[in-house]
């Protein structure tokens, strides 16, 4: 490449040079002709000529022929011989030439290196043309002899007394050229390089610089975008478009992600809510399902917890809830219902338990009235109220495994006997504790213990004081109260006085002495049960 | 395949151009006395030879003055020259030179007007109208026309016409359109001296200049061409000149007298020194219609090729060709006399060292002269 370009410098300053010299020596050559034929024609006015007796022969029919003008001419080792008719007479005029051509060559102010020649070629000042390397037959105008450069001038009149050739060395040695040229485009290419380098330097350290700027700004933007932390998305201009262009394309992302960094969040934030209005739904729920909360409260609650959602998460989530109230409804309506019929299954069941031994269902009825009655002055839980109200039902349940000629003896039983009839406590326990509910769990133990004693002489189990159930010493007094107040086949009901004071008697050894306290303050209510 | 076959097409084509360029090439040299626009033309024609023959040429221009003392000298210094331009009046001493008799004209020529038609609005059509025409044309530096009281015939501005009065050949077109025998021993003395003191006063008035001998021709093609004179006499010759100097310039026939029109036959010829075959070849490409054509479009010449020249006067309507229709060739001797007398005694006529009588009696003297 730079080879090509050394070509063509040489190329276009040689040519330029050539043509600037070319056109210059064009019109000194010009001048220097007129001038020679001027110097010619002063010196053959003032030269007195040789006059011919007659023309040599060779040379008389040449003066008459087209466009001779009546001259012959020649050169002959630099010398013009003119034959001519002045006044009629042949006359030959001899000019020695050098001499008019350095006068010429002086007053044109030819300074180069030149030659005159004649039309063969022949030189008449000067250097030598085989010396030069130009040929006879190079009659160009600009003709090469070696590695330098000629400028050929011919006289153009057509009507001049003799044609020279005027030949000027162009200065143009392709070698020096060549060498010049070198020079000046390695001083070219140096300085060009310092600039360059200076500027390329500077310039890449701009924009080195700006990219910097540019890479720094689009990461901590980016950092910010991405996290939804920053809108602002502007970057700096680096100058260069191609990474400008990017940076429009970053721009373009970084608010993108911004934009989606905040739809996220608020999708998250709504994804939170919802997930937090669930978790208070099922709170709710569970709340609900627990019967911790009635169904009105827990409508009243949702409403507050759903307010803020989107509408496409509200109206499901209340339709939820409107199911979730529903099937709880459905749910305690099923739960009472089972209830119920638990509780009449109990109420049965403690019919069952006394169906043999005459005593009526009113005993179980009766027993659980004053069982819930003493049970309020101990028990504030309404639920632990119903329970021992209902399991208090069952206490003689196991009065079903006992045989008939115990258990329906009109008479006193033996000892014997009695030990089989204390049985049913242990037997009603077997029964009611196969099954895994906390009433019959009550009921199994009340049933167990309703005959211990405060003071640890009851049985099966001999407890004694707080060791027995508290369920079972409301139980124990309820039920020998109402044995009092019953009749039997070996006694009559006794009167209630009677049956508070046989009951007060035995607080402290039979009965709880609290308990039998409560039975007293509420003597009233008691026997408004029968 | 494909590929392969394209690549020995170029291979060889390659191969033909090497060759071609590399074949050594038979010089052949001419030595011809046209003007430089003219021998660039000639060029053109002889690359096309060149182009299809291992042939280069050599040319040699010389000055038309003793162009055949020139290539006399050349054969004479044992300098290779195988074809040369000359004028078709050849010297008998020239022609033993000629190999087998070998000549080709190259051009017949006579002379034409040439005017500027930013300086002229149209050609005259007669030679009275082109006398007023030359003087109302000629204007001083001031702007005064010539005849005019101010008119300062020293300091000329522009001229009207130039004709080189030093020139028999340029001048004979005046006298032959006054006399058209005024070549023949027969001629009108009166019409003569009419011409030549017409062009007496023109002359006194400042409208033509006398111009040297040997430099009357550069002269009036410097100021043509420089926008300086409004119209001269020339030939087609000139053309390819005239069309460098890229000046606006037009054609007419020359203006008519009496006897019509009056212009001078020249030509110029291809003479075969060599007797070498190539240059028979060369001689005979130089002969063709082809050559013909090109050397009317590049130099404005006409070979005397009769359908050539019949075709540039009917189809083309050529100012030249119509005028060669009615140009009268001029013989060696007559060419001599008009030279002489216009060089030598027409001058002093007109500085008024000869009367007219004495005028006519030199022209009377050469004609009668053999």
């Amino acid at each position: 490449m730079s080879f090509l370009i050394v070509l063509f410098s040489v190329y276009q300053r040689f040519n330029y040079e050539m043509e600037i010299k070319a056109d210059l020596y064009k019109s000194l050559s010009s001048l220097f002709f007129d001038n020679l034929k001027e110097e010619i024609n002063l010196k053959m006015r003032k030269k007195e000529p040789k006059k011919l007796a007659n023309f040599p022969k060779q040379i008389e029919n040449k003066l008459t022929q087209v466009g001779s003008m009546s001259y012959y001419s020649k050169i002959k080792n630099k010398v013009l011989f003119v034959y001519t008719l002045e006044n009629e007479q042949a006359v030959l005029y001899k000019l020695y030439l050098p001499p008019l051509i350095q006068n010429v060559a002086d007053k044109v102010q030819l300074n180069a290196d030149y030659g005159v020649f004649s039309t063969l070629y022949e030189p008449i000042v000067n250097f030598n043309l085989e010396e030069k390397g130009i040929t006879f037959y190079q009659r160009d105008e600009i003709v090469r002899g070696g590695l330098n450069y000629y400028f050929v001038a011919p006289n153009n009149n057509p009507y001049s007394i003799y044609p020279f050739y005027l030949i000027i060395d162009l200065n143009l040695n392709l070698l020096n050229l060549v060498l010049i040229n070198l020079i000046r485009i390695f001083i070219f290419v140096l300085i060009t390089a310092i600039i360059t380098y200076y500027i390329a330097n500077r310039f890449s350290q701009k924009v080195s610089d700006k990219i910097t700027q540019l890479s720094e700004t689009a990461y901590l933007k980016g950092q910010r975008a991405v996290k939804g932390l920053e809108s602002d998305a502007e970057l700096p201009a680096t100058d260069i478009k191609e990474i400008d262009k990017i940076t429009t394309t970053l721009r373009y992302l970084f608010r993108s992600n911004y934009d989606y960094a905040k739809e996220l969040e608020e999708n998250h934030q709504q994804i939170k809510n919802t997930n937090e209005a669930l978790w208070n739904v099922l709170i709710l729920t569970e709340k609900l399902v627990g019967n911790n909360i009635s169904p009105s409260v827990f409508q009243e609650q949702i409403k507050n917890k759903v307010s803020g959602l989107e509408v496409n998460t509200v109206k499901p989530l209340k339709n939820l809830v409107h199911d979730i109230i529903r099937i709880n409804q459905e749910k305690q309506e099923y739960l009472e219902q089972n209830q119920e019929l638990i509780y009449k299954t109990l109420d049965l069941l403690g019919e069952m338990s006394e169906y043999r031994d005459d005593v009526t269902g009113a005993h179980i009825n009766r027993v659980s009235e004053i069982a819930a009655i003493l049970g309020q002055g101990f028990l504030n839980d309404e639920e632990e109220l119903i329970k021992l109200k209902n399991a208090s039902k069952l206490h003689d349940l196991g009065k079903i495994a006992i045989p008939d000629d115990i258990l329906i003896k009109p008479g006193k039983l033996t000892d014997k006997e009695y030990e089989e009839m204390k049985k049913h406590a242990r037997f009603g326990y077997n029964i009611l504790s196969r099954i895994e509910d906390p009433l019959f769990d009550l009921a199994a133990q009340i049933a167990l213990t309703h005959h211990e004693k405060w003071d640890g002489s009851g049985y099966p189990l001999g407890l004694s004081g707080l060791d027995i159930p508290l369920e079972s010493r409301i139980v124990a007094i309820c039920d020998v109260f109402d044995a009092l107040k019953s009749s039997r086949p070996y006694k009559e009901p006794y009167s209630f006085d009677r049956a508070f004071k046989i009951i007060g008697n035995d607080a402290g050894t039979h009965f709880d002495p609290e308990i039998v306290e409560i039975l007293m303050q509420n003597k009233d209510k008691i026997i408004e049960i029968y | 395949m494909r590929k392969n076959w394209w690549k020995i097409l170029i291979a060889v084509f390659l191969i033909l151009l090497i060759i071609y360029l590399v074949l050594p090439r038979q010089d052949v040299n001419i030595v011809t006395q046209m003007t430089k626009e003219e021998t660039e033309g000639l060029k053109r024609i002889l690359n096309r030879y060149e182009r299809y023959n291992l042939v280069e040429f050599n040319i040699i221009n010389i000055s038309f003055n003793n162009h055949y003392n020139r290539i006399e000298e050349f054969i004479n210094a044992d300098t290779e020259v195988d074809i040369a331009r000359g004028d078709i009046k050849m010297p008998q001493w020239f022609k033993e030179n000629v190999v087998n008799n070998c000549t080709v004209d190259q051009a017949v020529d006579c002379l034409v007007l040439i005017y500027n038609p930013e300086i002229i609005d149209s050609p005259p059509e007669t030679i009275a109208e082109f006398r007023t025409l030359a003087q109302k044309k000629t204007i001083d530096k001031s702007g005064n026309q010539s005849g005019a009281p101010d008119f300062n015939s020293k300091q000329i501005e522009q001229y009207g016409a130039y004709v080189p009065m030093s020139s028999g050949w340029w001048m004979s077109p005046f006298f032959g359109a006054a006399d058209d025998d005024f070549l023949a021993p027969s001629f009108n003395r009166e019409d003569f001296i009419s011409t030549a003191e017409k062009f007496k006063k023109m002359h006194q008035n400042g409208v033509i200049p006398l111009v040297a001998q040997d430099e009357f021709y550069q002269w009036m093609m410097n100021k043509f061409t420089a926008g300086k004179v409004g119209m001269i006499i020339n030939g087609p010759w000139s053309i390819p000149k005239l069309r460098e100097a890229d000046i606006n310039f037009e054609i007419a026939l020359l203006p008519q007298g009496e006897d019509g029109r009056f212009s001078p036959m020249g030509g110029q010829q291809w003479i075969m020194l060599s007797d070498e075959p190539e240059v028979k070849n060369v001689m005979d490409y130089l002969s063709s219609s082809e050559v013909a054509n090109l050397f009317y479009k590049y130099n404005g010449t006409l070979m005397p090729n009769e359908s050539f020249l019949n075709k540039l006067e009917e189809n083309e309507n050529n100012i030249v060709a119509k005028q060669l229709s009615q140009a009268v060739k001029i013989n060696n001797k007559t060419d001599y006399d008009l030279y002489k007398f216009f060089s030598d005694d027409f001058p002093k006529y007109l500085e008024e060292n000869l009367t007219k009588e004495e005028l006519v009696k030199g022209w009377e003297e050469k004609l009668q002269n053999k």
